[in-house]
């Protein structure tokens, strides 16, 4: 009876971990490519994943495109903020020009703002 | 009456006081609330915090800026402790930087390739730490004048400082030293690579009264520390033990143990010419083995056709060379670091 019960747990949490991995939708982004990319230009210093810094966290900027349902427009708008430096409104009130990215591979941004949208 | 306005006023005198406290602990906290680690350093750690360094692992390998909160120097309640700009500058324009570059750097940088003179560099750790007996001696010294900084052997934000800890610290030290390094790697020397003593044992690097920034005042008194069987006082003094360690050991690294500078009987001879100290009698090399004097003392030889008088074999009349045939001077003279036998005078006991 014993055996009987473990042996259904075992195929319980199994069938369980089965489920997960087919729900989870597979990663079409590299995370840690996005984070290398990121911390070399230092956008860590004024972004955080979930921490307010100087600058909105990664999360907030995901939820404001998510809530507001304009995924589609996340990709090509936050592109353009890395890449051309407009003025922003910092924190704690004053402005200043966001940093440029240093790179212009295309497949490399998609690949961040995928990351970011992910959070 | 009069009475109700002194309490009245009292009463106002106590509220205003209550509420400008209670202000000013507030906004002390408003303002230290962001502080990580140090007093004031929200300033940097603002930027320079947990988020900017994802890979944790690697704080051993880059030590960041968080990881001072691990040393002594990150411990908030030693007043002495200074902060991220006591090292760092006040570093406005890094500061205040609003551009879409990358900021200026700080005034003051302590990594690679650093353009920050040395004695600027240092100036903030020596404001402490030149006080200390064992640093007192830095100005003037070897590496003060060869433009080494503190930092460039002292890590500062990371717990475990490899110039610090013994196991780690020649190899510090032999990123320089390249020579020192390679002798230590002789057959005969001391337990570096052992990991049983360090350079410090020897050499001070912050700077010392001693020759080769040693930490005592002379090399005996340097050896003397730890090989105290040698310093005496002997009745038969051997005078380089008095003197000089470094007449006969070099300190690094041999390859004839122990750690001396010449195989016997040539670094004996360095001072004890064969024809001045003489070895004569039995000990004389013309008494070995196909020697003069034993040809000669052999009666059934001829001048003409030695033979050795147990083998047989011939022998040559010429006396080996003495410096192969008196070779082992020490498995007599085994004392030779000094003796207090009364009969000592040739340190053979």
């Amino acid at each position: 009876m014993r055996s009987y019960t473990s042996a259904s747990a075992i195929l319980g949490a199994l069938f369980a971990t089965a489920a997960l991995s087919v729900a989870t939708p597979s990663q079409a982004f590299d995370e840690d490519a996005a984070k290398a990319l990121l911390k070399k230009n230092d956008c860590f210093k004024c972004h955080a994943i979930d921490k307010t810094k100087k600058g909105p966290s990664y999360k907030k900027i995901a939820a404001k495109y998510r809530e507001k349902g304009k995924e589609a427009e996340a990709e090509p708008k936050m592109i353009k903020h890395m890449t051309t430096s407009p003025k922003v409104k910092l924190e704690d009130g004053t402005e200043e020009d966001h940093k440029i990215i240093d790179t212009k591979d295309q497949a490399e941004l998609k690949n961040i703002v995928q990351w970011i949208m992910s959070l | 009456m009069k009475l109700l306005r002194y309490t009245g006023i009292l009463l106002a005198l106590f509220c205003a006081a209550g509420f400008s406290t209670s202000a000013l602990a507030d906004r002390e906290r408003n303002e230290n609330a962001k502080d990580l680690i140090l007093k004031g350093d929200a300033k940097c750690t603002g930027c320079h915090d947990e988020a900017d360094e994802p890979q944790q692992t690697m704080l051993e390998l880059h030590p960041s800026v968080l990881a001072i909160a691990k040393t002594r120097h990150g411990v908030k309640a030693d007043g002495r402790n200074p902060t991220c700009i006591d090292c760092h500058g006040e570093s406005d324009k890094h500061l205040n930087y609003k551009g879409k570059d990358k900021p200026p750097k700080p005034d003051r940088i302590f990594t690679k390739g650093t353009t920050t003179p040395a004695d600027i560099r240092n100036a903030g750790c020596l404001s402490c730490h030149e006080k200390d007996a064992t640093r007192n001696h830095w100005a003037g010294n070897q590496h003060d004048a060869a433009g080494v900084a503190c930092t460039s052997c002292h890590q500062i934000h990371t717990q475990h400082d490899k110039v610090r800890e013994k196991p780690t610290q020649a190899a510090v030290c032999f990123s320089c030293h390249k020579t020192e390094r390679a002798l230590t790697h002789r057959i005969s020397t001391h337990p570096l690579d052992a990991g049983q003593m360090s350079c410090s044992d020897c050499h001070n690097p912050h700077g010392s009264v001693g020759p080769k920034m040693l930490v005592k005042a002379s090399v005996t008194e340097t050896c003397y520390s730890c090989h105290t069987e040698k310093r005496g006082p002997f009745l038969w003094e051997h005078t380089p033990v008095v003197e000089d360690c470094m007449t006969c050991h070099t300190p690094h690294g041999s390859n004839n143990t122990p750690l001396l500078k010449a195989r016997a009987p040539w670094l004996c001879e360095e001072c004890h010419q064969s024809t001045g100290s003489g070895h004569y009698g039995y000990f004389d090399a013309n008494y070995l083995p196909g020697g003069a004097a034993v040809t000669g003392a052999n009666a059934n030889s001829t001048s003409a056709n030695p033979v050795n008088p147990v083998t047989g074999q011939k022998l040559k009349t010429t006396a080996p060379n003495p410096r192969l045939a008196d070779r082992g001077c020490v498995n007599c003279h085994s004392q030779i670091h000094g003796s207090n036998h009364p009969a000592g005078s040739r340190f053979v006991r």
